[in-house]
């Protein structure tokens, strides 16, 4: 009988823990916005996203894609229509992220990109976001305007 | 289980061939492998049943004995049953012999490379059986692998006794078997689980511990041998239909309304001898839709085989092996809130993902004396992949076409009463032609040598294989790889075993000459790639009564030369190249326990406990993707047509993973102990024409427990699936 407790107990135990679990929204934070195009684009445009990049610039082009020491969220926009749209970050509460931008691929996968459009002060530098747990941060908005590129972040 | 095993014996009156009128000659052979059985006793007896004189059979099978005064004789041979039969007018007889598996008592072939028992080998073996392996249902047999005490899966690549991580589908450290014939593909060195015919596997040998003095190269943490069923003497067919479905799963932010999350298969085989040829094929048509977003796959395989004999002196058999898949791209989660959707991190979107394997093979064993028997086998095995575009109208992802090419010569000799000799040459060719790891070829050529001495009760092993292996440009490499290991019977079921291995990896084309952006990573060639060595020790025992088998080990293992990708600055970028980086070690213990408290084998229990401490020997940090605790349980009760039974897996959390998967992967770090529990229940009946028919009922990961095998993929949750199985 006692066996058997124990073994309805450790049964009953290992059904309540189901192992990994979503992080609870108490203990994420969030950024959104909208990107607004002007214009269109004047060469193809294989990728376009807005990246959510946690280390400052400059970085190599070759990170976008990667990924790989920039930490970088991409969230993808459509290549074909260039309507207003919005998008959203889930992003890691108490860390700084220094550069929020919307970058295009018009060729090699990891050399040919180019940022459209980035949240920047009056001194033209790239604005920081560091958000608390459970933080939504919205209306972090981007003005695309194809003919007009802002400063690029990428190492030259 | 012993109750069906019964006497089979054929007692075939050939054309005189002895040489002498008074003399009996003739072979002993398993009746399921045809293959000579070695060392059985031939007691010749009188009317009266008396002994009067006792031989025993050559590596050939073969047997001479002086016909007066006899008219019995009494063949007794260890792991089969003993016979006695009549001595017919005839001067020669073929006498077949069936299996008779005493518990803890398999008979094997991939330890020694030939027919022996567990306990005559110095090495830690397991085997899993036909029937176990298809009550699972599995997709795949990497399935199957994961129940096998002391061996562990991470996606795809097999982990014995903490020997091997995870390395990306790259270079496997275990070395993989088809019938005894290497099948890794030329490229990768990967195993391509997919493609082999469960329907037709009749079990797997797993000896743990290196292996390269018998295999090469690969041999590293193991050898796993998957055997394929013998033709039946008549005509039997099989058909197995399987549907199922995935869970929901419990957490609102990771459901998928528009993943149906089914599955299904349809399994079917015929087998049958017509004169002394034996046929053997089945096909297998598999649809996962997948409980993740672009994780579905569409899978199809056959398999063929024949058996003949050209003569009474020989065996030839051959198979054929075909699969394709089509797969989601799914490479990891978005992250861990969205754990069923994948990335859509640039690099990390894949387009769907097309292979085939292709594998042709044959053997021929030829007795050319009494005291030698030469085995030839060949094959080809030629695998590929390509990957659609990531985006319509988009440029294709990679492809690889790869064939490996393998002949081997292998001599059997028992000249001297006391010492069995294996001894053989082989040559692997390798040739691939990739946009991933452009175009190259490779040659490795073997010989080896092994001596097995025999004083009762003990038996010592020694051997040696020396491997040359040549890519293109680079410096051909050498390995030396020895052996020693010793048996000592101590009677009443009681049995122990040490041994000494050596085990080395010659690094694959992949890992030497990928050149590709690749999931977001630039990888970039290294030509001057040296191979991986191991060697590795254990000592253990093994004891056995009517109803309980006790088995243990404690072991050690090193390893040089470990083969990681890791970041190099190149020309001022940070790129990723594959290195020899790593020396390390493991070492633990490992206890099997198998019981039959019923005396109808009715009720059986096993429970396999391994413990593993691997870590690197310079940093001292645990090694990547090695649980430290490994415990596999199984139950099996029968209960008139009613079969139940129950696995249940512990695998403790990985203590370390790929920093760089991390540092790519949101929430990479996510990782859990593991408890899988699969119940099953099955029923089986007479049904329509007489023809048994089983319907079974299973539940995979009963728990719905949530955890990783690697970074960023959540590994299958709960899944209900109902099967139907015939046989005609």
């Amino acid at each position: 009988m006692r066996k058997f407790t124990f073994l309805l107990s450790l049964l009953s135990a290992l059904s309540c823990d189901r192992g990994l679990a979503p992080i609870p929204a108490s203990q994420i934070a969030t950024i959104s916005g909208s990107v607004h195009f002007i214009g269109l684009p004047k060469d193809s445009v294989k990728i376009l996203a807005v990246v959510l990049v946690q280390p400052p610039p400059p970085y190599a082009t070759s990170s976008i894609v990667s990924g790989l020491n920039t930490t970088i969220f991409p969230y993808a926009l459509s290549t074909t229509s260039f309507s207003d749209t919005s998008y959203s970050f889930t992003v890691q509460p108490d860390t700084t992220y220094h550069y929020i931008g919307v970058a295009q691929n018009f060729g090699d996968l990891f050399k040919d990109w180019k940022v459209l459009a980035f949240i920047h002060d009056d001194k033209d530098s790239a604005v920081s976001f560091t958000l608390k747990p459970g933080e939504i941060r919205t209306g972090v908005n981007l003005v695309v305007r194809f003919d007009s590129l802002p400063r690029q972040p990428f190492i030259k | 289980m012993k109750n069906i095993l019964l006497i089979f014996l054929a007692a075939l009156i050939l054309p005189g061939i002895a040489s002498g009128k008074n003399v009996l000659h003739g072979y002993v052979k398993d009746t399921k492998t045809q293959e000579p059985i070695a060392g059985a006793t031939i007691d010749a007896l009188s009317l009266e049943k008396t002994s009067i004189r006792k031989q025993m059979t050559k590596v050939s099978g073969e047997f001479r004995i002086d016909k007066d005064s006899i008219a019995f004789l009494h063949i007794s041979a260890l792991g089969f049953k003993d016979t006695i039969i009549p001595v017919l007018t005839g001067n020669s007889l073929v006498i077949l012999l069936i299996e008779k598996p005493v518990l803890g008592e398999d008979i094997i072939v991939t330890a020694q490379k030939h027919t022996t028992t567990v306990q005559d080998v110095p090495i830690s073996i397991s085997v899993v059986k036909s029937s176990e392996i298809t009550s699972r249902a599995p997709e795949a047999i990497d399935f199957a692998l994961r129940y096998i005490p002391g061996v562990s899966v991470t996606e795809s690549q097999v982990n014995i006794r903490g020997s091997s991580g995870y390395a990306r589908s790259v270079g496997s450290r275990v070395l993989f078997l088809l019938d005894g014939i290497p099948f890794l593909s030329g490229d990768n060195g990967d195993v391509k689980f997919d493609a082999m015919p469960i329907m037709n596997v009749d079990r797997i040998e797993v000896v743990k511990g290196a292996g390269s003095a018998l295999y090469g190269s690969n041999a590293l943490g193991g050898v796993i041998n998957v055997i394929t069923r013998e033709p039946s003497d008549s005509l039997h067919g099989a058909l197995n239909v399987n549907a199922g479905m995935y869970d929901q799963v419990n957490y609102p932010e990771w459901q998928i309304p528009e993943v149906k999350r089914r599955f299904a298969s349809i399994e079917g085989g015929l087998t049958g001898t017509t004169g002394e040829t034996g046929l053997l094929g089945s096909f297998a048509l598999r649809r996962n839709e997948g409980y993740r977003l672009g994780d579905d796959s569409y899978k199809a395989n056959g398999f063929a085989k024949i058996t003949t004999p050209f003569s009474s002196h020989d065996r030839f058999q051959a198979s054929l092996l075909l699969a394709n898949e089509n797969k989601g791209g799914f490479l990891y989660w978005k992250d861990l809130n969205n754990a069923l959707f994948p990335s859509d991190s640039l690099g990390a979107v894949n387009g769907r993902i097309h292979s085939f394997k292709g594998n042709i093979q044959s053997s021929l064993q030829s007795i050319l004396s009494e005291h030698f028997i030469l085995t030839s086998r060949a094959s080809a095995l030629f695998t590929n992949f390509s990957t659609d575009p990531t985006i319509l109208g988009g440029a294709p992802g990679p492809h690889s076409n790869a064939s490996n090419y393998y002949l081997e010569f292998e001599g059997n000799s028992d000249i001297l009463d006391s010492l069995y000799l294996t001894t053989g040459v082989l040559g692997q060719y390798q040739l691939v032609y990739s946009d991933l790891f452009r175009n190259h070829h490779g040659i490795t050529l073997g010989a080896y040598a092994q001596g097995e001495y025999k004083i009762a009760p003990l038996i010592f092993t020694l051997g040696v294989r020396g491997d040359a292996v040549k890519s293109e440009d680079s410096a051909t490499i050498g390995s030396l790889s020895p052996k020693f290991g010793a048996t000592y019977h101590a009677g009443n079921g009681l049995d122990f075993r040490t041994s000494i291995g050596t085990g080395f990896r010659a690094p694959t084309i992949g890992e030497k000459y990928v050149d590709q952006n690749f999931s977001g990573f630039q990888v970039v060639p290294n030509p001057s790639l040296q191979p991986e060595k191991s060697y590795s020790s254990e000592i253990g025992g093994s004891y056995r009564t009517q109803n309980i088998y006790l088995d243990g080990a404690i072991f050690y293992s090193s390893f040089d030369n470990l083969i990681e990708a890791h970041f190099v600055n190149q020309n001022g970028s940070e790129v990723i190249q594959f290195e020899n980086l790593t020396k390390a070690e493991t070492f633990g213990h490992e206890e099997v326990i198998e019981y039959y408290p019923l005396s109808n084998d009715n009720l059986s229990l096993r429970l396999g406990y391994t413990y593993v401490f691997p870590r690197d020997r310079v940093t001292k940090q645990i090694l990547n993707f090695r649980p430290r605790h490994l415990l596999q349980a199984r139950v099996e009760g029968k209960v008139g047509p009613v079969t139940l039974s129950s696995d249940f897996r512990y695998i403790s959390k990985y203590e370390s993973v790929d920093s760089i998967l991390i540092q790519q992967v949101p929430n990479g770090d996510a990782r859990v102990n593991a408890y899988i529990w699969d119940v099953r229940i099955a029923y089986t009946t007479q049904g329509l024409f007489a023809m048994p028919v089983t319907f079974s009922f299973q539940v995979q990961n009963l728990l719905n427990y949530y955890y990783v095998e690697i970074v960023g993929n959540l590994a299958p949750i709960r899944s209900f699936s109902f099967r139907v199985e015939t046989t005609f």
